[in-house]
């Protein structure tokens, strides 16, 4: 099981009202679409999503100047190394400490604005902080923080469990 | 709900009316901006009085005739319902934070930033008590968006755009990086709001405090002699108010309502922003003496004049088209359009020249003129001040030494010849 995986790519495609052509799993264990782009198949978490914005009405999510974009392509590849492994429980603990740190002073993970990278993450991450008791969540308060934020957008949460954040008060 | 139109009174760059500029942004409400006020005249006239007893800015003139004053409620009555939040609860948690933004933020502010911009004397023992008092405020801020993106709910609100307008001073002039560190979450939760695109509409290139203003005794002495001058003045005038010095004074803390409108004085009589152009060098086009020959001379002369005297190394020559040609309708309309642009650029006139034109009939026409300006970059960029219409514009800076270049003049300059689809000439405007 990888988070960046077929199930993922899929939210996001529909987040974005665009087919992400037929996906599976290659043999490198990456996630892979064919026909997205033409007739061929494209490999990789942050290949196809780009391409799947490109595909899109909302060009825009990439970044609106280009120190944003870089950053969004940094996110991605840092979701499809980093985070896509993080199902495992070493991985996991760093990952989500790493989040809380670049949280802590950019409301979205990219700075002020909503990108595909926030869209991204949020989908591969919702189930390891749905999974967190309310004393985690207090001590990743800047990550709960974004997540409480980003769930607020129905379209984003499409049919995914609204987490809840309010008993980590108590821990704060 | 129907969509707020109206005049909104103020001096240039005041936080208060950007509260409702920034709301307005954001619920689409119409709000213009009178160019030719003058802070301490068009306030204190019989008209404005009439309008507004008590005198103050920004206040708010509806197109239904309805006059609303104080920042707050301007700005609640031109935001959305979204702004205002959608529960009760949000509701009165919005104006928890505006009171607080009121209360705890504002006289603290204005009595640590105000002595530094030289608008009111230095205490040291008020100016120590107003730094606690900014301590506190941000603290409660901070813990508060420790698990919050913004104030209220999880979007902008009113709360946000008050809050943040009632810092804005501090960010800008005091809370240089080693007073901001101790408060990571207002400072993640002020970058994000600054930089809304609705937010950067109303305040743009925004700059956090590097370093932290200085007192400076002879530019506090500077601008008091400017006030006092004009106090003075006023109170010869029969009809002023009592003055306001006969207040009683509190001991420590300076009153809020005397010293505001000081500071505000103050502010509004800083020496205006000097033209850009300025700062450019002169050339040896002299554009009065240009535009005095084009109105007093037919064009068959006054165009061959411009070339002889035409300075291509500090003027250079733009063609703009409009945009939007197909949402003009009528013709008298698309005229307003371009007699209200030259208006919002009147500081332009002393170094620039246009002839703008209208092609076409109702519901077919399109704008397109000639500019002429000293410098070679694109003018409006040089002065917030003027980028109001500039962006519905295309812009094309045009080769002098091109013949092509020489038609276009003669075309516009003399109101002749058909746009490029082929509509017949209809009417001109000048800017000089």
């Amino acid at each position: 099981m990888v988070l960046c995986g077929i199930e993922c790519v899929q939210r996001i495609s529909q987040y974005l009202d665009v087919s992400p052509g037929k996906l599976y799993m290659s043999e490198n264990n990456n996630v892979a679409a064919n026909g997205l782009v033409d007739s061929q198949s494209t490999e990789g978490f942050s290949t196809i999503i780009q391409a799947m914005v490109k595909n899109s009405k909302y060009p825009a999510i990439l970044g609106d100047d280009s120190v944003t974009q870089a950053l969004v392509r940094q996110w991605l590849e840092y979701a499809a190394v980093c985070i896509n492994f993080a199902d495992n429980s070493a991985f996991e603990r760093r990952v989500l400490n790493e989040l809380n740190t670049i949280l802590k002073t950019n409301t979205y993970v990219t700075g002020t604005k909503k990108t595909i990278a926030d869209v991204s993450m949020y989908y591969s991450i919702h189930g390891l902080v749905n999974k967190m008791s309310p004393q985690e969540k207090a001590e990743h308060v800047h990550l709960s923080r974004w997540c409480d934020n980003m769930q607020q957008d129905e379209k984003l949460r499409q049919s995914m469990d609204s987490i809840n954040f309010s008993m980590m008060h108590l821990y704060l | 709900m129907a969509k707020v139109t109206g005049t909104l009174y103020t001096y240039p760059k005041n936080y208060r009316a950007y509260k409702a500029l920034i709301a307005a942004q954001y619920s689409g409400a119409h709000l213009v901006v009178p160019r030719d006020f003058v802070f301490g005249e068009t306030n204190k006239s019989d008209e404005f009085l009439k309008k507004f007893p008590l005198g103050k800015v920004p206040a708010l003139e509806t197109s239904k005739g309805e006059y609303i004053t104080e920042s707050n409620a301007i700005a609640y009555y031109v935001s959305n319902s979204v702004l205002r939040g959608v529960t009760d609860a949000e509701q009165a948690e919005i104006i928890q934070w505006l009171s607080f933004a009121d209360a705890e933020i504002q006289p603290a502010s204005s009595a640590w930033v105000f002595p530094l911009l030289g608008i009111m004397p230095m205490n040291k023992q008020n100016v120590e008590a107003a730094k606690e008092d900014v301590k506190r405020a941000l603290t409660v801020l901070d813990k508060h968006l420790t698990s919050k993106t913004y104030l209220v709910g999880e979007r902008v609100t009113l709360a946000d755009i008050c809050v943040a307008m009632t810092l804005l001073y501090l960010y800008q002039y005091i809370l240089e990086p080693s007073l901001r560190e101790s408060y990571p979450n207002v400072n993640r939760w002020f970058q994000t709001f600054m930089n809304q695109p609705q937010v950067l509409a109303v305040v743009p290139n925004f700059k956090l405090a590097e370093k932290t203003l200085e007192f400076d005794p002879k530019k506090y002495a500077e601008l008091q002699g400017k006030v006092s001058g004009k106090k003075e003045k006023k109170e010869k005038e029969p009809k002023e108010k009592k003055p306001k010095e006969e207040k009683p004074k509190a001991a420590d803390k300076p009153s809020k309502s005397e010293d505001m409108d000081a500071a505000e004085a103050a502010l509004a009589a800083e020496p205006k922003s000097s033209n850009p152009f300025d700062n450019m060098p002169k050339g040896t086009f002299d554009m009065d003496d240009f535009k005095r020959f084009y109105s007093n001379e037919d064009e068959a002369k006054s165009i061959p004049y411009f070339w002889t005297k035409f300075d291509p190394q500090n003027y250079s020559i733009w063609f703009c088209e409009y945009k939007y040609a197909d949402e003009l309708t009528k013709t008298f309309m698309s005229c307003n359009l371009i007699s209200g642009m030259y208006q919002r650029l009147d500081k332009m006139r002393k170094a620039a020249f246009a002839s703008v034109c209208l092609f076409g009939t109702d519901n077919d026409s399109t704008i397109s003129g000639i500019w002429v300006w000293r410098g070679q970059d694109l003018a409006f960029e040089l002065c917030p001040d003027w980028q109001i219409d500039y962006e519905s514009y295309s812009w094309t800076k045009l080769d002098a030494a091109d013949p092509k270049t020489k038609d276009l003049v003669a075309q516009y300059f003399s109101w002749t010849g058909k746009d490029k689809d082929g509509r017949d000439f209809n009417q001109g405007k000048i800017f000089k």
